[in-house]
């Protein structure tokens, strides 16, 4: 081999040398660039074995979270990192927070929250949420700013769908060259699922934990105030044997039955039948009840206490059956009722002493309204008798004129029998004339009984007829003092009532008409009269023109015993037993007023 | 009252937490209520001002100095991520730490060099015996800047220079220096060490080189534009694919490799290594953190576990022999980000890590940062290193 040979054999070697040379330069690379990752994926995996055993013994949320962000911090590297945990309102809060923020982002931090619209974000079917520097879709800018984040993961923690907490970890823009980089690549991906997969078993333990522990303490509490309710109640309370004897007992129970403790009670009262009842039948009639429906509420009974004086109590037991569905024991409650016996026994002597005293009261009140009818009847009759009296008068100055015509009549006979002797035809002229004067006297009887027979019942008239029969009977009254009447009668009303009161109303008022005229006595003294209907009633108004009634005594006219006339005159019950009548008996209304030249009276009664 | 050294750190991601986290912890491990001296490394990830601010209030405002890492180094751990710092408090009546800062790179590194001489020069004594300095990571040209230096401070010996190039972990695009209250970028961050103290420290990388030699065929100052007669990038191609499009990959696995001069040979080994900070796609032209001149042989490297493993041993061996028997009061660590999670998985490399402290000296205060570029002497010259460990030890 010549020398161009060898050099040429060496140039040869080498270009192979140079190969291998580049060949093992790479693969040294690649195991330097193999090695550096798994050396990191090693030393995170020790890190995440560290914090779970930290953490394993710990049921503490608060810690787990503050550890979480503090690993993702100073493990995975990343610059900031959040915890937001599930409130009971059901917004995420922030729970603990980590990495460098100035101190206005991380007041804005630590009050930051959001509500379950926006898990969309992390809903069930995601196991997570990466937002790289790239990520334009439209929510990664709102929350980009919300959480001062320009590249994150957001990770839902527990393995419910609505997650306990949740874990977000990123970069902000500006100092993300210095942080490890948020991206979706299957090596970032796994030390972050891994984290959120460990702390999401740790914090279901710990919020299962954490519920173990508050439903523990609310039993404590549940317990201590069931037994604070227990020692501190008034009413006793008690477990005991179904043969009697107590099992457990409150210090009410024990201080009612003059014990000083529980324990004494227990100890001492070994047949509770025999022991504490008074009357044991009741103690027998209980357990029957309590055989009979499991529980017995309210039952009283007579009870002995230590010092063998006795109360009364009110009881509410029951029967506690064991799984087998023998009975285990009874327990109830005890409430001493013997003062409540006192007052409900004080109660009922008073209720008696009322119920007398009521009866009597009422007694009184039924003779005290039945003297009080009497009496308006009293008054009534006294009314009636008054112009009674009254049109006797009448009727006595109206007889005058035809006895003296009979007596004249009479006279005539003699002397014309004794003088010119009598005639038939004389005789019957006389006596004709003589039945006629006795035919008018006793209309005028008829007149006046019409007026004063007794109503039995309510009956219909026309209103028009007592009216007439009242003007007729006072006719002679009104002639004596130049009184003239007009009567106005509109239709043909009628009138449902008693009749032989509704003419002494009228009567009445046609009286007091008169008596104002003859005292005032006007130049042409009126009576006034209408009568016409209005719907189902029928108005009678009598008015007069003796000047009306002085406007301070109008409001008391309808007043019993109220009268303007002499003792002579008046009995003042004349237009109190007329408003009687009308409003009480007829139930219609009686007013009056003045019509500025005199006085007018209103009746209206029902015509149905 | 001698030195009392503490040192805390955090991983909290809120800046003030973090800083306050940290020195709580440097200062209740040193003992002290109030430091003289405080270095501070962070990673990238902080708000740097409010970060420092914090440190500041925290140590009632001692003089500071330090930078970003790609990550933080600590005793007994160590963290490569964004977010991560590391106090280390110092109070002593036995070593002065004085800080300075040069912010004027614009002016070119030579000049900047000089600048930062004119500074120091007046503080020098003869207790002066270390220089750190923390540069931007992203800019940093380390010749000229050390030839603009050294020939300003015009020593007889140069001073020994140790530190690391700030870090952003190709997030920032910008690396941060500290200096007392104020956060910088592109500068260079300083701290001049004197007193009755002393440095011990060791260098080693672990990168052998795969291929055969290749040749600068056209470069300006730290820019490589030709090898081999074609553009940087496309010679680059013959050992990895698409060299444009997986930079940051790249540049963590292969490196270049410069034959050491044969003054700095016997202690640093057959090459001086370069990590490729940046690339010019269209000119297929790549950055490193060094002048290189035309002509120039270079091969391309790749770390090797086993070697890194073996150069901490020598790196130990180092210290040791010029600690001899004495103890160091704390410990700075300028590591290579390169060497890191890059390569090591996270146990192994805390492992290592624990061997070299443990080796070194229990119980020191140690503190240190993942870094673009590492800073040390070899052979009494100051050199920049890339995919090397630096550990210097005040005693």
């Amino acid at each position: 081999m010549d020398c161009d040979q060898q050099l040429e054999k060496l140039r040869q070697e080498k270009d192979v040398l140079a190969q291998q040379v580049k060949r093992l330069i790479k693969a040294e690379g690649k195991l330097y660039d193999f090695q550096q990752e798994l050396d990191q994926q090693l030393k995170e995996y020790k890190a995440l074995y560290e914090f779970s055993r930290n953490l394993s013994g710990s049921y503490d949320v608060e810690y787990l979270s503050r550890a979480t962000v503090e690993y993702v911090i100073q493990q995975l590297e990343y610059e900031r990192a959040i915890v937001f945990r599930r409130c009971p309102s059901g917004r995420y809060a922030v729970c603990s927070f980590d990495g460098y923020y100035d101190p206005a982002e991380k007041e804005e931090i630590s009050r930051l929250s959001f509500d379950d619209a926006h898990l969309p974000l992390i809903s069930a079917d995601k196991e997570y949420v990466c937002c790289t520097a790239l990520t334009r879709e439209p929510w990664a800018s709102d929350w980009r700013s919300t959480l001062h984040l320009n590249e994150f993961y957001a990770y839902p923690l527990g393995y419910g769908t609505v997650p306990h907490a949740v874990l977000v970890a990123g970069n902000s823009a500006e100092n993300s060259p210095f942080y490890r980089k948020v991206e979706a690549t299957p090596r970032a991906l796994l030390s972050m699922g891994n984290l959120a997969g460990l702390v999401s078993s740790l914090l279901e333990n710990q919020v299962y934990f954490e519920q173990l522990m508050e439903a523990r303490e609310q039993e404590r509490l549940a317990e201590a105030r069931y037994r604070s309710i227990f020692e501190n109640a008034a009413e006793g309370i008690f477990q005991r044997t179904p043969e009697g004897r107590y099992l457990s007992a409150n210090p009410a129970l024990a201080h009612m039955l003059g014990y000083v403790s529980p324990a004494e009670l227990m100890t001492e009262v070994t047949d509770i039948r025999s022991q504490v009842y008074v009357d044991p039948l009741y103690y027998d009639e209980l357990m029957r009840q309590l055989q009979a429906s499991g529980r017995v509420d309210g039952f009283e009974t007579e009870m002995s206490r230590k010092d063998g004086s006795t109360m009364w109590v009110s009881m509410s037991i029951r029967i506690v059956r064991g799984s087998d569905g023998k009975i285990a024991f009874l327990e109830g409650m005890v409430e001493e009722i013997t003062k409540r016996k006192e007052a409900e026994d004080a109660l009922r002597d008073s209720e008696r002493a009322y119920r007398e005293l009521s009866e009597a009261l009422e007694q009184r009140v039924i003779e005290a309204v039945d003297e009080l009818r009497q009496k308006d009847k009293m008054l009534i009759m006294q009314g009636r008798q008054a112009v009674l009296g009254e049109m006797l008068s009448n009727i006595a100055h109206q007889w005058r004129q035809p006895l003296n015509m009979l007596a004249l009549l009479a006279q005539d006979l003699q002397l014309t029998n004794r003088t010119q002797g009598l005639t038939a035809e004389h005789i019957d002229g006389n006596i004709g004339r003589t039945m006629e004067i006795i035919e008018k006297m006793s209309r005028t009887i008829d007149d006046f009984r019409y007026f004063f027979r007794p109503d039995q019942r309510i009956q219909k008239f026309r209103a028009r007829e007592p009216m007439e029969k009242a003007l007729s009977l006072l006719e002679g009254s009104f002639g004596m003092h130049g009184i003239h009447s007009e009567l106005s009668v509109s239709g043909e009303p009628v009138i449902s009532g008693y009749l032989s009161e509704f003419v002494q109303v009228l009567l009445n008022i046609l009286m007091n008409a008169r008596d104002a005229l003859v005292a005032k006595a006007p130049a042409a003294p009126l009576i006034s009269i209408s009568m016409f209907s209005e719907g189902d009633r029928t108005v009678v108004t009598i008015s007069d023109n003796a000047g009306g009634i002085p406007d301070e005594i109008i409001g008391r006219i309808f007043e019993p015993y109220f009268t303007t006339k002499g003792p002579e005159q008046g009995t003042g019950i004349g237009l109190f037993m007329c408003k009687t009548i009308i409003e009480k008996s007829m139930k219609g209304l009686l007013t009056a007023r003045n019509t500025g030249t005199g006085a007018e009276f209103r009746i209206e009664v029902s015509n149905s | 009252m001698g030195t009392s050294v503490g040192v805390g750190y955090s991983l909290l991601k809120n800046p003030a937490d973090a800083g306050r986290q940290a020195v709580q912890q440097a200062l209740q491990q040193g003992g002290m209520e109030q430091p003289d001296f405080v270095f501070l490394f962070a990673t990238i990830g902080y708000q740097q001002q409010l970060l420092l601010d914090a440190v500041c209030a925290a140590t009632h405002n001692p003089a500071l100095s330090g930078c970003t890492g790609e990550g933080i180094i600590v005793r007994g751990f160590a963290s490569e991520s964004n977010f991560g710092v590391c106090v280390m408090a110092i109070a002593s009546d036995e070593l002065r730490f004085t800080a300075l800062v040069e912010t004027e790179l614009g002016l070119g590194f030579e000049r900047a060099g000089e600048r930062l001489a004119e500074q120091v020069r007046p503080l020098l004594s003869d207790q002066t015996f270390a220089c750190l300095l923390f540069a931007d990571g992203l800019v940093f040209d380390f010749d000229p800047f050390k030839e603009g230096f050294e020939r300003a401070l015009q020593l007889a010996r140069p001073l020994p220079l140790f530190g690391g190039l700030s870090a952003d972990n190709w997030t920032a695009g910008k690396t941060f220096q500290y200096h007392n209250g104020r956060v910088f970028s592109q500068s260079v961050s300083c701290v001049l060490l004197s007193g009755s103290g002393k440095v011990a420290w060791g260098v080693n990388h672990g990168c052998v080189p795969v291929g055969t030699q290749h040749t600068i065929t056209r470069s300006k100052g730290n820019v490589i534009c030709g090898i081999d007669g074609v553009p940087a990038l496309d010679a680059l191609e013959e050992y990895v694919e698409n060299p444009r499009d997986q930079w940051n990959k790249i540049t963590l696995n292969l490196c270049l490799g410069f034959r050491t001069p044969e003054y700095l040979k016997q202690e640093y080994g057959d090459f001086l290594i370069r990590y490729m900070m940046d690339k010019d796609d269209v000119e297929g032209c790549v950055t490193i953190q060094s002048d290189v001149a035309e002509g120039t042989e270079l091969w391309i490297m790749r770390r090797d576990k086993e070697l890194m493993y073996d150069g901490l041993q020598e790196i130990v061996r180092q210290v040791r022999a010029r600690l001899g028997s004495n103890r160091p009061k704390l410990v700075l660590h300028f590591e290579c980000m390169g060497r890191g999670k890059a390569v090591y998985q996270e146990q192994e490399k805390l492992h290592l890590l624990q061997y070299l402290q443990e080796e070194i000296g229990a119980d020191i205060p140690w503190i240190g940062f993942y870094s673009y570029g590492e800073i040390g002497p070899v052979s009494e010259h100051n050199c920049i290193h890339n995919f090397t460990a630096i550990v210097m030890a005040v005693y």
